[in-house]
């Protein structure tokens, strides 16, 4: 079974139509990558995933968006449960303004959570995944703050992984790191995706050639092409993926 | 580099390993066949030589995948340029092996004139290319550009060799030696040709090798 299944979802913002007619599927453990110029949808898309676009006022959707089969916009859902079993990562880090423990301890402690032997391996265990713990395990009391901006991304990530989901959304995870930091992320995707389904919305097309199975490519609210990476960057069947990945536009 | 990325350029080097394995094991079964005249092992040659047709595609799409995927600079896409050629080089010399094949297959004489053999060196030739190619390789796995250097004497050696054989084959031909015909002596002129073009490909891929692990471009320069 596929893990996500998208079927004729069009999206709104009031009047405006954001996304128009997307059907896809994205197999479990597999790392999507979704590449289009700026207001293509593709960051409306992937929060389409977890019901981040729920915030936003007058927002609606047609379809159906089914994870595990299960239809997440149908009543009844609950939309916290949902977003445990689905983590977001942001373009730009951020952590709170609390302890590395205290930030990775977080969504645990928000969850009910007060075994604090159960917590402390937790914490280990997603800093661990994040490929952090190594770097901070000696200060897990000092702020998250004084990280540097990839080792503030890991923390984010390592948040994420804590409240144990099985979906990992990442909007430009490393568009604000530099070249090492961004290898370091890169290399994290590739491990997370044994344990996890990735989704990663990128304005770096090298980036979702490197770290992705399967690209979507966006333009206008439009999904164009739909195919395995290597496809789309060595042949891709539509003229305007070419023209998107050549640079010739967008 | 990004672990997976070195995984992947392993897998291609290791599949070029693999090829270079096969293509060696062609010249070493197209060289017995020739020298005994054995149709059995001649039609081996000719039935293995699709296999390496299939290393070339596959590895050709492997390496236009990783320049697609990872856009790779420096050393990293003069590695990829140096397979690909490398890749090219290897296919043509596996052509050589089945033209060699073929020509034991088709002719109806049942064993060289041992006196032609010894006279136009072709044992000795033979061992040359099988070990400039067997060089190469170990050059190639060990990333070893001094190995890969010694390479363009050997060569010389082939070139002289065949230089030598047209005038003795055209000895035998003038003077009909009984069971050398002069069609005979015309496709052993191609077997030598062969070889000589087999030890140009390996000086090619010498050269690429080199290009890849120095930088430097030895194409049309003296190597010495």
């Amino acid at each position: 079974m596929n893990k996500i299944e998208v079927k004729n979802v069009d999206f709104f913002y009031g009047d405006f139509q954001a996304l128009k007619n997307i059907s896809l599927d994205i197999e479990a453990n597999k790392v999507v990558a979704f590449i289009g110029p700026s207001g293509c949808g593709k960051s409306t898309f992937i929060r389409i995933f977890n019901r981040m676009n729920d915030l936003i006022p007058e927002t609606r959707l047609k379809g159906s968006v089914k994870i595990d089969g299960v239809d997440i916009y149908q009543k009844g859902i609950d939309v916290d449960e949902l977003r445990k079993n689905v983590g977001m990562v942001f373009q730009r880090p951020n952590p709170f303004p609390k302890s590395i423990f205290d930030n990775v301890a977080y969504g645990l402690r928000v969850n009910g959570m007060k075994d604090k032997h159960f917590i402390r391996e937790k914490v280990e265990e997603s800093l661990k995944g994040a490929a952090l713990w190594e770097e901070v395990k000696d200060k897990l009391k000092e702020s998250a703050f004084a990280l540097s901006g990839g080792q503030q991304q890991r923390l984010c990530i390592a948040r994420a992984l804590a409240i144990s989901p099985s979906i990992l959304l990442m909007d430009e995870p490393a568009s604000a790191l530099d070249p090492i930091s961004t290898a370091k992320i890169e290399e994290l995707i590739w491990e997370l995706k044994k344990t996890y389904t990735i989704v990663i919305v990128t304005h770096n097309m090298q980036q979702a050639a490197r770290v992705s199975d399967k690209t979507a490519y966006f333009y206008l609210g439009e999904m164009i092409e739909y195919d395995d990476t290597k496809f789309i960057f060595t042949n891709p069947k539509k003229e305007s993926t070419q023209n998107y990945i050549t640079g010739r536009f967008g | 580099m990004v672990k997976f990325i070195e995984i992947e350029r392993s897998q291609i080097k290791e599949d070029v390993n693999d090829m270079f394995a096969l293509v060696i094991k062609q010249i070493e079964q197209a060289s017995t066949a020739l020298l005994s005249m054995d149709k059995g092992i001649a039609s081996q040659v000719i039935v293995f030589e699709h296999k390496v047709n299939s290393f070339e595609l596959k590895i050709t799409k492997e390496i236009e995948d990783y320049i697609a995927l990872y856009n790779p600079v420096a050393i990293d896409l003069r590695f990829m340029l140096s397979l690909l050629q490398m890749t090219m080089d290897l296919e043509r010399i596996g052509d050589y092996a089945r033209s060699m094949a073929r020509f034991v297959k088709e002719t109806e004489m049942k064993e060289l004139n041992p006196e032609l053999v010894e006279k136009t060196q072709l044992k000795k030739m033979i061992q040359q290319v099988l070990a400039m190619l067997k060089t190469m390789q170990v050059a190639f796995t060990e990333e070893n550009a001094e190995l890969a250097h010694t390479i363009f004497d050997k060569d010389d050696l082939i070139d002289h060799i065949r230089t030598l054989s047209t005038d003795i084959l055209a000895d035998y031909m003038v003077n009909q030696i009984p069971d050398t015909s002069a069609k005979i002596c015309l496709q052993l002129q191609d077997v030598f040709r062969k070889l000589e073009r087999t030890g140009d490909h390996i000086t090619n891929m010498a050269e690429e090798f080199i290009f890849y692990l120095d930088a430097k471009v030895l194409k049309h320069q003296k190597k010495r």
